[in-house]
């Protein structure tokens, strides 16, 4: 969760200490109204959140328009893609350059395994929103992965 | 027919969608990675940081008590000092401590001594175990 959110490894290291130490310290105010997965992944989304606020460093508002669509699937590093043959690797990297919002999304619900309220209540966002982010994100990538397949490798 | 995307997703996510063009081809490469954690490595010593994080966290919070608990302390002792001079109408007396005033210069000289012998300790004996120090 927190890897998708920060890009730094140093600060990836540090939050997680800091989740930990959360977790331990409020651990007697988890009130067992949530699963202690979504309490604790609560806190990481918050501490990641918080990170960035500290650092100044601009949290992407999910944009839906369709400038930024096209941008998007238009970006590719060259450089990159000579080394990223795997097309593994270079969905995760896709899913890296998404902005913030639908990268949080994607995660919980992918790799945490969550639900859309659950996802809601980590992030503060309405249930249709989750929905919504988590149909454009995943509709980006296909964009962004046919194009980066090509009309030949398609089929 | 071609299905609309979120018909493609919906059947991506219950793992039945057949590749029938470009689109549910990029769909299925992108649901088979989605679940898939980025790699991603915390160091070594991640969990003696944590650990050590939190004894350091346990001690400032028992610093912090020890504090209150002085800070109720004192307070209760002001008050209990407060009721018992009300309640006994206790005035303030030098009493016996008045005749320090005709010694004075012995309570100077008593005060000078010790602080000399004081220096010549941390002088002469905190050297001897310096070099006791080195010689480990």
């Amino acid at each position: 969760m927190i890897g998708r959110v920060v890009k730094r490894s140093e600060d990836i290291e540090e939050l997680c200490q800091d989740v930990f130490l959360k977790v331990y310290d409020k651990i007697n105010e988890f009130n067992h109204q949530s699963k202690l997965s979504t309490w604790i992944a609560t806190i990481a989304y918050r501490q990641a959140i918080n990170h960035l606020r500290k650092k100044r460093i601009p949290i992407d508002e999910a944009p839906d328009d369709e400038a930024f669509r096209e941008r998007f699937i238009a970006d590719d590093d060259p450089s990159q893609q000579l080394e990223d043959n795997d097309i593994e690797q270079k969905i995760i990297a896709y899913i890296d350059e998404l902005p913030l919002h639908y990268r949080t999304v994607i995660t919980l619900y992918h790799l945490e395994g969550m639900n859309y309220p659950e996802i809601g209540k980590i992030t503060g966002m309405p249930e249709g929103t989750v929905k919504n982010y988590l149909f454009r994100a995943r509709n980006l990538l296909k964009e962004k992965i046919k194009k980066y397949l090509g009309p030949e490798e398609i089929i | 027919m071609n299905k609309s995307d979120k018909e493609l997703q919906e059947l991506a996510e219950k793992g039945m969608l057949e590749i029938t063009d470009s689109d549910s081809k990029a769909y299925r490469h992108i649901f088979n990675v989605l679940h898939k954690a980025p790699s991603m490595n915390l160091s070594l010593g991640f969990a003696d940081r944590v650990i050590n994080r939190i004894k350091a966290l346990q001690e400032r919070r028992s610093v912090r008590n020890d504090f209150i608990w002085l800070g109720v302390g004192l307070f209760c002792f002001i008050v209990a000092t407060i009721v018992s001079v009300v309640i006994t109408g206790f005035k303030l007396d030098a009493g016996v401590f008045k005749f320090l005033n005709t010694y004075g210069g012995l309570l100077v000289f008593g005060v000078l001594v010790v602080g000399l012998l004081q220096l010549a300790e941390r002088k002469f004996l905190g050297s001897q175990s310096k070099n006791q120090e080195v010689q480990f």
